[in-house]
């Protein structure tokens, strides 16, 4: 599909990129026209990050060619790409937390002044700006103390305080909520309608439809093709996007047995976060053996720290977490794991493994100082690998790199059933699953689902806490929502329903029709 | 040496990782030898004295050996913290407490009583060295301080208590500010007759077998490598970091005092100010050459105490300072670190 | 009268005495401020030292003498930029290289050129310059306007430094690469080139508060000369909370203590000199005990930065 157009502005060809042995754009053709959204969809691992950061610089591609404007060139850093008109706001801002709005946006320029910071021009550039698009900000302001909406307004507004034409936005909405997603659709348009030219990464099928003018879909590192947003639908897309057709809805085992007694249970609990600020507030849960509770919620709004206090990695101020009947408010991450607790974190290479350590040295972390694996003094390493040996066999762990090498070169999916054999071996009565499936493919995710709800038929309770709706939908049982550290209400699943999940991931509590959204997160 | 991908320099799949050490010192030897010329010493010569210093003789062999009793036990004091990523750069100081313990049982009435002394001395070597230690482990364990700073500080601290000591309490009858010898039953065996070489080498070989049974053998070594590999798994599964930190001090710490007490006990027989010529800080060279395991630390504390004998007979000889030994083994330690750049390699399965 | 002179005595001894701490502490906040965390810092003071020494004595003239104290230190401080920001190694490895080559390079060369001797080779010190008028102040006078000119630039570089690190350009770029240099990166800004500039002239910092200590308090050198002011100065940053506002409250500290001990050890107390001697040392580890919990430093400090790396 060449459009030799001349409204066209970027047209990158044939560009392929490695990363030792993966192929990560394998001769990629992708084009930008004026005025335009495109969107650029795919799973995890698909490219696409990569395929925009060689447009921004960050990478230089083995073989290829990039036109912007008409005109070939070469980037070889940011640099390069922001002369031409091209900036990038990325997943994870870019920001640095302790300096003010203002500092964050203009490091790196070259302005008239030379050797001095010139505070006053710069503040009243962004607030023209931030007039010009409808982007609220301070330039005063702290930017640690903004919540995500404000900080990705900033991360806009740095972009765009450097005269650029095409803006690349990298899966823009993973923090937001969905008020705060319109409110940014609604930036995007105004901005194409100043002039902008956009590119909109994610892999979430409805934002494509709802905003874009083109999508090129992405698999394994090859385009698969260009479309008018207008000419095609979800599924349509979904089926290029995976290479098979999406799997409506799971049906899951019916439950083979509900406990009456809840096995968690967590009683209005407060806690403060890593900045001393009173982050949970009187939180309650219950979660009964054989089931599966999906907390959902948009990041930050205190996941990390429920799954801390339950797994006694974080104090908690007041109130009480029971497993089995058992107080185990406040001990030590020992003996709550003594108590029956199995917690998959949402890190698992920085949390869940030591990477250095063989598969058989993580498999017995939790468990190298009592019988069968040691003596008094001495570990039994006969014994540690007899139960490696097992576990690789029961979770079918693959690409081990030798008995005892270390696990660094593991994939993904392989590393997360260390942790998953790991922790499920132990007959858990409490499972916490932080974003269990973060960074996986589609079959590895599904090996874990299907590990989970194996689980769930041996009568183990299960608290799923992810940033993926479309995972928490599939397989709970019962979906509650956090927001700012409170639950906001609870649902079974039979009677969940998204936009009203929506509105209590946003924090709002009642029902409003849909034209009362101001988007931006309240304050 | 593994199926990974190999980033960075690599020329023809040759594998560098060997050959690094000897590059290193080679380059160290050759810089050493650039300085000597411009000093107007002939580098081919003194290099020849230093070896011969190091091994031309019986004797030049015992005062390696004698010297690598100290590095050895001192290496593995550094090397066992630094396993745990816990930087102790204080073993200087944990050396002389440790001495003074060993001093002080080999004052005591206890010191006096035959086969039985020694033993003590060196149990007293490492209490005290491991007390001491728990100064800079207390502080990071309860208010998070950062151990370098603390450790390094303590060094001084240290040097001056003894000091004050040997010119206090515990000095000598007489004009010399040491202190009064131990009894002779306290004394360590002598291996080889007309040296200074005691059954100290023994203790520190058998020190080096215990580090190794300890750290890859032990639930409670698997504890402390897990602490210094992942501090974050190692509390998430449970493990209990603070003791580990403790633990790993106090060894640490003993091991830098059993040193402390073997220069008393086996060489000078008495306690002395600078009975250590700084072995607590080559010691940190030692160990990160070692790569912290005790195969690595003892090759590595062997060749350091063989440069150190050999550079103090190239000054009774020629006269070359002996800061000459102290610059070549920091030059060895900058130039491996150098060829980190040749062996860094990169995993790239990145699907996170 | 005989106090009140001790006391002035005293007080500008500990503005002295904190000169060489201060030197090295502010060019530390300016490396770490970029996020590379340099424990060669001593050894970058006694290079300092012993070049400012061997300039001074060759050439007659202490300027001369000033600039090769900083050219050493600041050669070493390559090195060491070459090791943590090229080669990208261990931060904490590469500085305690630098910390030892830089004391065994030091004592080699000093050894080499004047062999063993017993009376040391010394140097003609700065006179001090007597401000006017403000000299004259009773008490402020003779401890405030009445030192050499090194004390001035050394206070001087107090303002500039903050100003230096908040005020301007390069100094954004500097703190950002320290918090954020992916973001940094992403902006344009050449990560690498600011943490060289950084260290190099952290070093160049240390250098001369070195050469303070070898052409000013002392006039001559001595291979424990600095005697771990330079760890001390590591210290003090972090209590200083990487401000140089702050850091100069750290340095004065310890000057004080310093001067406070000696002057003790002068009117004859009873405490054994070791003893108080051991006050400057334990003073930061009780400070660090205290503020530690609230230590805020540059989120990338000690990281090694690689572009691309995800």
């Amino acid at each position: 599909m060449e459009k030799s157009n001349s409204t066209q502005i970027v047209l990158m060809k044939g560009i392929t990129c490695r990363f030792g042995d993966v192929v990560a754009n394998d001769n990629v053709k992708f084009d930008l026209v004026k005025g335009e959204i495109h969107a650029l969809l795919g799973e995890n691992g698909a490219g696409k990050s990569t395929l925009m950061s060689i447009l921004y610089g960050l990478y230089q591609p083995e073989g290829g060619e990039i036109l912007v404007k008409g005109k070939q060139v070469v980037l070889r850093s940011p640099q390069d790409a922001i002369a031409l008109g091209i900036a990038m706001v990325h997943q994870h801002f870019l920001l640095t937390l302790p300096h003010t709005v203002i500092e964050n946006i203009i490091v790196g320029l070259k302005p008239k002044k030379a050797i001095f910071l010139d505070i006053k021009s710069a503040e009243r550039k962004i607030l023209e700006l931030s007039k010009k698009y409808g982007l609220k900000v301070n330039p005063k302001a702290i930017v640690g103390n903004l919540s995500v909406g404000e900080q990705q307004r900033v991360e806009i507004i740095k972009a765009l305080y450097r005269d650029i034409d095409i803006l690349i936005l990298d899966e823009p909405t993973s923090m937001l909520t969905p008020q705060e997603e319109k409110s940014l659709f609604e930036t995007l348009q105004s901005m194409v309608d100043q002039g902008l030219s956009i590119i909109f990464i994610t892999h979430k099928l409805q934002e494509v439809m709802a905003v874009s003018t083109r999508v090129t879909v992405l698999r394994n590192g090859k385009a698969l093709g260009t479309y008018k947003t207008s000419e095609t639908n979800e599924t349509r897309l979904a089926q290029i996007m995976i290479g098979r057709t999406l799997v409506p809805h799971r049906e899951k085992p019916s439950r083979a047995y509900k406990s009456l007694k809840p096995v968690l249970e967590i009683k209005d609990v407060s806690a403060l976060n890593n900045s001393k600020v009173l982050f949970l507030k009187n939180l309650s849960l219950e979660i009964a053996g054989g089931e599966i509770l999906g907390i959902a919620g948009v990041d930050g709004n205190g996941q990390s720290e429920l799954a801390e206090i339950i797994s006694g990695l974080r104090k908690v101020l007041q109130g009480r977490v029971i497993i089995d009947g058992r107080e185990v408010t406040n001990q030590s991450p020992h003996s709550i794991r003594e108590s029956g607790l199995a917690y998959i974190p949402e890190d698992r290479m920085e949390t869940g493994l030591v990477l250095e350590y063989s598969v058989s040295e993580n498999l017995v972390l939790d468990r190298y100082y009592s019988e069968p694996y040691s003596g008094k003094v001495f570990l039994k390493h006969s014994q540690i690998r007899k139960f490696a040996e097992k576990i690789i066999s029961d979770f079918d762990i693959r690409g081990v790199p030798g008995i005892n090498a270390p696990v660094r070169s593991m994939s993904g999916g392989n590393l997360q059933k260390i942790v998953l054999g790991r922790e499920l071996s132990r007959s858990p009565k409490v499972i916490v699953a932080h974003n269990p499936t973060r960074g996986l493919d589609i079959g590895a995710a599904e090996y874990v689902h299907n590990q989970l709800l194996r689980q769930r038929e041996n009568g183990a309770g299960i608290l799923l806490i992810s940033l993926d709706l479309d995972e928490i939908l599939e397989i709970s049982d019962r979906i509650a929502v956090i927001y700012e550290g409170s639950i906001m209400g609870v649902f079974k699943q039979e009677e969940a329903n998204i936009d009203q999940i929506g509105l209590l991931m946003g924090g709002k509590k009642d029902r409003l029709d849909s034209t009362e959204v101001d988007g931006s997160a309240n304050k | 040496m593994t199926s990974l991908p190999i980033q960075g320099i690599s020329i023809r799949k040759i594998n560098f990782r060997p050959m690094v050490p000897f590059l290193s010192g080679g380059l160290a030897f050759l810089v050493g030898g650039i300085i000597l010329s411009a000093a107007g010493v002939d580098p081919i010569y003194a290099y020849q004295i230093m070896i011969k210093g190091a091994f031309g003789s019986v004797r030049a062999l015992a005062d390696t050996l004698v010297k690598t009793t100290s590095l050895l036990i001192l290496g593995l004091a550094v090397s066992v913290a630094f396993k745990c990523k816990i930087w102790n750069i204080g073993a200087e100081g944990q050396l002389y407490f440790g001495a003074l313990g060993g001093l002080l049982a080999g004052l005591s009435f206890i010191g006096a009583i035959p086969i039985l002394a020694p033993v003590v001395v060196i149990i007293a070597g490492f209490a005290f060295g491991s007390l001491f230690s728990m100064v800079p482990a207390v502080l990071k364990v309860k208010l998070g301080v950062n151990e370098v700073i603390v450790t390094v500080l303590l060094n001084f601290v240290a040097l001056l208590f003894i000091s004050y000591l040997l010119h206090g309490p515990l000095k000598a009858p007489g004009f010399l500010s040491y202190s009064p010898d131990i009894h002779p039953e306290s004394e360590l065996p002598i291996l080889l007759p007309n040296t200074r070489l005691s059954i100290g080498i023994l203790i520190a070989g058998a020190s080096a077998i215990g580090v190794y049974l300890l750290m890859s053998k032990t639930k409670i070594g698997f504890e402390m490598r897990s602490v210094g590999a992942n501090i974050k798994a190692a509390r998430y599964v449970g493990m209990n970091v603070s003791k580990s930190i403790l633990v790993t001090m106090g060894i640490s710490g003993g091991l830098a005092g059993i040193g402390g007490a073997i220069l008393v006990a086996g060489e000078q027989h008495r306690l002395i100010e600078g009975i250590s010529p700084g072995y607590g800080f080559i010691a940190v060279i030692v160990a990160l050459l070692g790569k912290q395991n005790p195969v690595g630390v003892t090759i590595v504390a062997f060749f350091f105490s063989a440069l150190l004998a050999g550079s103090e007979f190239m000054y009774r000889t020629l006269g070359v300072p002996v800061a000459l030994a102290q610059t070549l083994q920091a030059l060895v330690l900058v130039f491996v670190l150098i060829g980190e750049l040749f062996l860094r390699w990169e995993p790239k399965r990145r699907k996170i | 009268m005989i106090e009140e002179a001790l006391i002035i005595g005293v007080v500008a001894s500990g503005i002295r005495m904190s000169i060489p701490i201060l030197f090295a502490a502010l060019g530390e906040c300016i490396a770490e401020r970029s996020g590379v965390l340099n424990l060669g810092v001593e050894g970058m003071m006694i290079i300092g030292a012993f070049a400012g020494f061997m300039g001074t004595y060759l050439t007659g003239n202490i300027a001369i003498g000033l600039l090769m104290a900083m050219g050493g230190a600041a050669v070493l401080a390559s090195l060491m930029a070459f090791l943590s920001v090229t080669i990208r190694t261990n931060q904490l490895a590469a500085g305690l290289a630098i910390w030892l080559l830089g004391v065994g390079l030091a004592a080699l060369l000093y050894r080499l050129s004047f062999g063993v001797v017993t009376i040391a080779p010394s140097i003609q010190s700065f006179d001090p310059i007597e401000i006017p008028f403000l000299s004259q102040i009773p008490i402020a006078g003779p401890i405030l306007f009445n030192h050499d000119p090194m004390i001035y630039l050394g206070l001087l570089l107090i303002p500039v430094t903050h100003i230096f690190l908040f005020r301007t350009n390069l100094g954004l770029k500097i703190r950002t690469v320290g918090e954020n240099p992916k973001q940094a990166d992403t902006l344009g800004v050449n990560v690498y080139r600011i943490r060289y500039l950084a260290i190099i002239i952290g070093g160049a910092f240390a250098g001369l508060g070195g050469a303070y200590l070898s052409l000013v308090i002392t006039g001559s050198f001595s291979e424990n000369i600095t005697g771990g002011q330079g760890w001390i100065a590591l210290a003090v940053v972090i209590f200083g909370r990487w401000r140089p506002i702050w850091i100069v409250i750290g340095a004065l500290i310890f000057g004080m203590v310093n001067a406070f001990q000696l002057g003790l050890q002068a009117t004859g107390t009873t405490i054994p000199f070791q003893f108080l001697l051991m006050l400057p040392y334990l003073l930061p580890i009780a400070i660090l005990a205290a503020t530690y919990k609230r230590s805020v430093a540059p989120a990338a400090l000690a990281i090694p930065y690689t572009r691309g790396e995800r």
